[in-house]
């Protein structure tokens, strides 16, 4: 855990993380979601190809989860914030953990 | 030979036969509804339409929310809304299947998880009180696919890096 002065960012969210840290988008399964439905949110959101976007599917089917995307805090927010828009489970952590 | 029927006929790049029916059209009318309905009344059933960003980090996740309250319910009510109102147009475009397959999630999330659904799940018999709900889940599992597959052949069309 960070230790020292907290930083604007840290005052503001009252997070103990740094918003300097590289972040990854964490791409959750579910029992719900469609397998070829999650392959065209991430082929439409993303813009990965279908390969990409289907080896990262069946990453989350077959391991529970797999990181989709990654980058500066804010872009990583929101990446999140477009797949919960679209009905999927994402959640965020930094590079490091 | 019998031909099954789907959802919809492509009939150019961008226009789509709408050839559902009556019945169904009421349904995808009315469901979408249930689940504004729901958000606005902070349902149990609607916590997956609305997951957590820092799940380990209350402060943060409170940092999110605060940032911006309602944009999230607002895009599902939107996506919801947009099926509720194109659903007995006779010709649809592919931005209206888009928001369909994104409103149909939705309404799948609430009743999925209203019925506790998992994979490889055996449905229960006509006796049961859930089975006409595992119909409309059903159904609607088979709608967004049937969806899917036109619009998949419209990523495949592209030039995806």
């Amino acid at each position: 855990m960070p230790t020292g002065t907290a930083t604007e960012e840290e005052i503001r969210t009252g997070s103990s993380v740094s918003i300097d840290s590289p972040w990854r988008v964490v791409l959750w399964d579910d029992p719900i979601n469609l397998i070829s439905y999650v392959i065209w949110v991430l082929e439409t959101l993303f813009g990965y190809s279908t390969t990409k976007a289907t080896a990262l599917t069946m990453e989350v089917h077959n391991n529970g989860r797999a990181i989709v995307s990654h980058g500066p805090r804010e872009k990583a927010e929101a990446d999140a914030s477009r797949l919960h828009q679209k009905g999927l489970w994402a959640t965020l952590e930094r590079e490091s953990d | 030979m019998t031909q099954i029927r789907g959802p919809v006929r492509q009939i150019d790049e961008n226009r789509f036969e709408n050839l559902l029916t009556d019945e169904e059209k009421e349904l995808l009318g009315m469901l979408p509804a249930v689940v504004v309905e729901a958000i606005e009344s902070h349902s149990p059933y609607v916590t997956r339409l609305f997951p957590p960003t820092y799940p380990f980090d209350d402060a943060a996740q409170r940092g999110i929310e605060k940032a911006d309250p309602d944009s999230l319910a607002d895009a599902h009510r939107r996506l919801l809304e947009g099926l509720a109102a194109s659903v007995t147009k006779p010709v649809l475009t592919h931005e209206d299947l888009a928001n369909w397959v994104g409103a149909i999630n939705d309404i799948r999330l609430l009743i999925g998880t209203a019925l506790d659904v998992y994979e490889e799940m055996d449905r229960p018999g006509e006796d049961d009180p859930r089975f006409q709900d595992f119909v409309i889940f059903d159904y609607l599992t088979w709608l967004q696919g049937s969806l899917l597959a036109f619009l998949s052949q419209q990523v495949d069309q592209g030039d995806n890096p």
